[in-house]
């Protein structure tokens, strides 16, 4: 072994010892506080001290139920091959020094203990779990966790080496869980799955619980509302129904008490019918009273006679004039004339036209105009002061204005045509001298040349001197308009002396004076004169239209007479009068003629008079004589008139008083008939006590309230309607209340079904929040760890990385946020964990675990690490790398190295001590070093 | 003479705890126990029934509660039955009590007391609540107006320490007040739980409502002699069973050997159950309420399942974890979150941990 300059562990396994476990009995293994290596071939029992090791320090657990399958796979394992005897014992030391024994009774638990070696005090108590003891509660683990953080196994290397990413992910296990069963990662992913599967987000579309339970939370909460609203209506319903029913029962009772009322009259009425018929029957006991019908006929005869003798007439008196006097005077009396009796209107009215019609002409008459002088001469009076007016003509004087101007205009012309020639001259000279200077010029004459200039240049300015002032054509266009002037004034001059001496040639030759003014008078003068030839003209017209009107007027009159039968044929004014005269004859004839209808009436009224004397005279007889007759038929009386008609008078009482007896006994008799109805009175008696009988059933009592109300036909079949009709309310509002009853949801159950929701919805809402609260928390956690662990990784494989790799990897780091590992490689670059060879992988993974060991274990413990046949599989080179990673892990704490492997075995001896070295014998025996 | 009392019936309640099917069977049995007092009443030749009120409940009263009950009162037709309507069953225009054509033994009082002669010597006043909630006390400005025994029947709370916890103070009244405004004897409703006072009587309710109620509860045989003298004889008349179970898990490996416990504890239980899982849970085991309440058994509804159990994490050892869950637990032990959800949280968390799906804590 190399230099022990390392610290021992503190905590350490001295001994154990298989009482009974497996194949071993009674065997003990001493191990050592560093590393001890577990040699042994194949079947020498190297898996059966492993698992007594950690049943001898964890224990087994205790449980009243069933074992779960892990207890049950490890006691078909290791349960000793005999006997019934099943133990495992440990000596433990601590770091405080404390040393324990453990006693792992496997057969019977209760019997498991953990002892103070040294003072022999039971501290099982310290470290029961689960019912028996467990020592690596010490150590922060338990009994399922130490297996995972203390027992590398061959398996676990292999996992490395297959999958790049396996420690790394271990590394996130260790950091999330000592069980290491899962990352934090996936806990936070398991957790968000789970409530995306099992709660879902509060979204309309969302098919999730959450969403569903609120879906059918509102949907039940609405059935329920509506369920309250059909009951509270049914509720409704049947409260109008009992109203209903409660007027239904009035109504009843209302009819039922004019039953009564009614049953009460009918056998109070039939009680007093009974009465009435016993009391008419008493008084015909022999049957129906005697008819006395048979002198009904004399009776009729005396009431006849005592008739006409009451009504026998009365003879009247008679005096003046008589019939034949009256009947004289009639015949005596004129006819009645023919003709108007007064003048006719339309006559009359005519008469007074033809009076109005003469006047007329009369007075037209007498407004005769003066006759008209006749006017002379063939001129008019609008031709004569036309006349004047041309006499008067003045004669206009040409203007001497315009002969001036046109000599003027000649003069200037004459002019003009003298400017003319003397320009062309100065012209000429102009342009002579110029070509002579030219000339000169240009043959060499200088002086020549400029004086043929300056000649030039003074015909220059002759020509410009002579210049006219204005043109020959405007000249001469200013001449013919003077001319023209001259020439108009010249014929308005002459015009005017024509009209002068044709007008008065005109008025000469009508003999009338050339003067204008007495033209004018005289035109005057013939205008009077014929207004006055109008005036009169007017005046005969008149005249002759009012003799025709007198004349028709006349003409009308005398046919209105002559239609009155009148003779007109002279005056006719006259006719008039003597059709008035003869009116006034007639007239009088007339009214005598009059008095004849009253003569007649006198005379008819005369003639009546007589003959009703006459007639009163022959009744008065023949009554007298009938009731002398008849009385003496009945033997009542003599001759005398008067007293056979008091006689008859008096039979005549006597008669009728026997008459009105017998109707009366008559009726009664029939009353009575009519109370029997065809029956008896026995029978009637036993109706009336029927009726009383059920009047008093009744209760309506003749003295009782309302006893005395008015019932009839009509007032009883009114209280029939009404109870008819409520009945009919009161069954439909039944009907109506009793169809909703049948479809009537139950609250209650609306009720439950809405709490049942709430319920499921808060759920899912508490679900949510404890989700929700748990990922918020275990982040933070994560992260938290993360960070804490990433440097302390870090450090610890920084301190075994030189060493165990021989300075090849320098340096370590660890990611916090995924716990990757990084080294640093010869070439200075940083190498992920997963790019490394196996081998060095491999080395790595057993410092991580030890690392995590430490890092997993309560602080101030330090844990045992077993090692069961890790380098079974590995080539040489890296088996070595790794027995000088265990050697290394070896001073810090205790290794237990479990191992099949001759190298190892050889490697072992030579590093002994302080380690040590066990080699499990084959079935033969016991080797121990 | 004798007296059958009852009150707080409360036909038609509902009973969210039992589920659908369960309600309807509840409600069934309110129904049967009032013809059970019916045949008591009859069958101890009781002079009278007197109801303390919330003998149904009016806003969810059945279409054929009137006629049950008028024919179950219709039975007991020559013995007079008196009814004082209390908070749950009110009496107004829509009452029940005013649709139904009750037969004539059947007397509803309405609004004051209000006499009626039991019989020569022994009057009985009783008062009806007129509206579900601010009916003043009954006793107030009361006094009896003639010689002999006086009992009184409403609907009311009595104060102070008899007053029962949870119950709203509906027509309250002071113990004092019946004796002082002449009363002999009051039969009262509105309490559930029975209390057999001097001065008065609650029988509470006949028929099981929830779970954890106690005390001998249904029906009062109430004798009256005429000098005053009152003796009371309580009888039970419901027959279902409401069983509240406990059940430790401890122990337990495994789901399994939990129902096994569950079938174990339920084999002879008829009714209904309420169960309590107590003790401490093994944490490998997943166990759900529907777990449990799929089970079979003789019981009328699924049972009603409540987790009071611990689930078997060593927080101490998790806590000294240097682990995420070790923080885990150290900082939801450490968060202000309230003790249930905490508690949730934590099992959640650790579940999740542990690589397990059953992550909904009841």
């Amino acid at each position: 072994m190399g230099e022990t300059t390392w610290r021992l562990p503190e905590v350490r396994i001295e001994s154990v010892t298989a009482i009974a476990f497996g194949p071993i009995k009674d065997q003990t293994l001493e191990l050592s506080p560093g590393l001890t290596v577990v040699y042994g071939p194949n079947e020498a029992g190297k898996s059966s001290w492993h698992a007594a090791i950690y049943a001898g320090l964890c224990g087994l657990r205790r449980s009243r139920g069933a074992r779960n399958a892990k207890d049950k796979e490890f006691i078909e394992r290791h349960q000793p091959w005999g006997g019934v005897q099943w133990e495992v014992r440990l000596l433990l030391k601590r770091d405080s020094g404390q040393r324990l024994e453990l006693r792992q009774d496997l057969a019977n638990l209760a019997n498991c203990s953990a002892i103070d070696a040294d003072f022999g005090s039971d501290v099982t108590a310290e470290i029961l779990s689960e019912g028996t003891p467990d020592s690596t509660i010490w150590l922060g683990l338990d009994r399922s966790t130490f297996p995972l953080v203390a027992c590398v196994r061959q398996a676990d290397l292999h996992l490395v080496e297959d999958d790049a990413d396996a420690l790394q992910q271990h590394l996130e296990r260790a950091a999330a869980s000592s069980t290491m069963d899962s990352t934090a990662a996936q806990a936070i992913e398991r957790l968000e799955e789970f409530r995306k599967e099992n709660i879902g987000r509060e979204q309309s579309n969302s098919t999730k619980p959450l969403q569903m339970a609120k879906a059918r939370h509102h949907r039940v909460e609405e059935t329920l509302q509506r369920a309250r609203r059909l009951h509270e209506q049914w509720l409704g319903l049947r409260e109008i129904a009992v109203e209903l029913r409660q007027k239904v029962d009035h109504a009843d009772n209302r009819h039922r008490r004019l039953l009564a009322i009614d049953t009460r009259r009918q056998a109070d009425g039939a009680f007093s019918a009974f009465e009435r018929a016993r009391s008419i029957a008493e008084r015909f006991p022999d049957g129906p009273p005697v008819n006395v019908s048979d002198r009904t006929a004399i009776a009729q005869d005396v009431s006849a006679a005592l008739s006409e003798w009451g009504n026998r007439p009365t003879v009247p008196p008679l005096d003046g004039e008589s019939a034949d006097a009256i009947r004289a005077r009639l015949d005596a009396l004129p006819a009645v004339p023919d003709g108007d009796v007064t003048p006719a209107p339309e006559v009359v009215e005519l008469k007074a036209q033809f009076d109005r019609a003469v006047h007329a002409v009369d007075l037209h008459g007498s407004q005769r105009p003066n006759d008209p002088e006749v006017a002379t001469g063939n001129l008019g009076a609008d031709e004569l002061r036309a006349l004047a007016l041309d006499l008067e003509t003045p004669v206009p004087v040409l203007n001497p204005d315009l002969a001036t101007a046109t000599q003027k205009a000649h003069d200037r012309l004459n002019a003009l045509a003298s400017l003319g020639w003397r320009r062309q001259i100065a012209g000429g000279a102009v342009l002579v001298g110029a070509i002579a200077a030219t000339g000169s010029f240009a043959l060499g004459y200088q002086p020549l040349a400029v004086a043929l200039v300056f000649v030039a240049l003074a015909a220059v300015v002759l020509w410009w001197l002579w210049r006219p002032d204005t043109s020959e054509s405007r000249l001469r266009q200013e001449l013919a308009e003077i001319e023209a002037q001259t020439r108009a004034e010249q014929r308005a001059i002459d015009a005017a002396k024509v009209k002068v001496q044709t007008a008065r040639r005109r008025v000469e030759s009508e003999g009338l004076p050339t003067i204008p003014s007495e033209l004018r008078r005289l035109a005057d003068l013939m205008v009077v004169a014929k207004e006055r030839q109008d005036t009169f003209d007017a005046w005969i017209e008149r005249a002759s239209m009012l003799k025709a009107a007198r004349d028709k007027a006349e003409d009308e009159l005398r046919e209105a007479l002559q239609a009155r039968g009148v003779t007109a044929s002279g005056e006719v004014a006259a006719s008039y009068s003597g059709y008035v005269s003869a009116c006034s004859v007639r007239s009088k004839q007339a009214a005598k003629a009059g008095t004849r209808p009253a003569v007649q009436q006198q005379l008819a009224a005369r003639e009546a008079a007589e003959h009703a004397v006459a007639d009163a005279r022959s009744r008065r007889a023949a009554a007298e004589a009938m009731v002398i007759d008849l009385a003496r038929s009945l033997a009542l009386t003599s001759g005398d008139a008067e007293q056979a008609a008091g006689a008859l008078r008096s039979w005549q009482v006597e008669h009728a008083e026997s008459i009105r007896r017998y109707q009366s006994e008559a009726d009664e008799y029939a009353e009575l008939q009519a109370l029997l109805a065809g029956g008896t009175l026995q029978e009637l008696e036993t109706q009336v006590a029927e009726l009383r009988r059920r009047a008093e059933e009744s209760g309506i009592r003749p003295a009782s309230a309302g006893a005395d109300e008015f019932v009839d036909a009509s007032s009883l079949e009114a209280s029939q309607r009404e109870l008819v009709s409520v009945k009919d309310d009161a069954a439909r509002a039944e009907a109506q209340a009793d169809q909703q009853a049948t479809s009537l949801p139950s609250v209650t159950e609306a009720e439950e079904e809405v709490e049942a929701a709430a319920a499921e919805l808060t759920r899912c809402r508490r679900l949510d929040d404890t989700i929700t609260e748990t990922l918020k928390v275990l982040r933070a956690a994560a992260e938290k760890v993360h960070r804490d662990i990433a440097p302390l990784l870090a450090a610890s494989l920084k301190e075994w990385i030189p060493m165990v790799t021989r300075g090849r990897y320098r340096d370590v780091k660890v990611d916090p946020r995924d716990l990757r590992v990084q080294l640093l490689a010869p070439d200075q670059e940083w190498r992920g964990a997963e790019n490394l060879s196996h081998g060095t992988l491999e080395q790595v993974y057993l410092l991580l675990r030890v690392v995590l060991t430490e890092r997993l274990v309560a602080k101030g413990e330090s844990c045992p690490v077993l090692l069961d046949d890790v380098l079974v599989h590995c080539d040489r080179t890296r088996k070595q790398a790794l027995l000088d990673v265990i050697k290394a892990v070896s001073t810090t704490r205790q290794v237990i190295l479990f191992t099949q492997e001759e190298e190892v075995w050889r490697w072992a001896e030579t590093n002994q001590p302080p380690d040590k070295l066990i080699v499990l014998p084959g079935p033969t025996g016991v080797a121990v070093t | 003479m004798k007296i059958a009392v009852f009150s707080d019936l409360h036909l038609d309640s509902p009973f969210v705890w039992a589920g659908s099917d369960g309600g309807r069977k509840r409600r069934q049995a309110l129904r049967d126990t009032l013809v059970r007092i019916i045949d008591l009443a009859l069958d101890q030749k009781v002079d009278a029934i007197c109801c303390g009120g919330d003998l149904f409940e009016h806003d969810r009263v059945s279409p054929d509660t009137g006629m049950f009950l008028k024919r179950q009162f219709e039975r007991a037709i020559d013995v007079p039955i008196y009814i004082a309507p209390g908070n749950h069953d009110w009496i107004g225009p829509r009452s029940l009590y005013r649709q139904a054509e009750w037969t004539p033994n059947v007397h509803v009082f309405d609004g004051a007391l209000r006499a009626e002669e039991l019989q020569e010597g022994i009057t009985l006043w009783g008062g009806g609540h007129q509206r579900p909630a601010g009916t003043r006390n009954f006793l107030d400005g009361f006094r009896v107006d003639r010689s002999g025994v006086h009992l009184g029947l409403f609907h009311g709370a009595v104060l102070g320490p008899f007053a029962e916890e949870g119950k709203a103070l509906h027509a309250a009244f002071d113990a004092s007040q019946v004796a002082e405004c002449g009363l002999h004897f009051a039969m009262l409703g509105h309490y559930h739980a029975p209390r057999d006072e001097h001065s008065f009587t609650y029988p509470g309710n006949p028929d099981p409502l929830t779970f954890g109620e106690s005390g001998q509860r249904g029906v009062v045989i109430i004798t009256v002699l005429s000098n005053g003298t009152i003796t009371l004889e309580r009888h039970v008349v419901a027959r279902t069973v409401l069983h509240d179970l406990l059940i430790d898990v401890t122990g337990c490996a495994s789901k399994q050997e939990v129902l096994d416990r569950f079938t174990e504890e339920l084999a002879d239980a008829e009714g209904f159950a309420r169960i309590r899982l107590t003790g401490e849970l093994a944490t490998t085991i997943d166990l759900s309420a529907s777990d449990l309440a799929d089970l079979p058994t003789r019981l009328s509804a699924k049972p009603l399942v409540e987790f009071a159990m611990r689930h078997a994490y060593d927080l101490i050892r998790l806590r000294e974890e240097p682990t995420v869950r070790g923080q885990f637990v150290r900082d939801v032990e450490a968060s202000n979150l309230p003790a249930e959800q905490k508690a949730r949280v934590l099992i959640t968390g650790l579940r999740a941990l542990d690589g397990r799906d059953d992550l909904e804590v009841a």
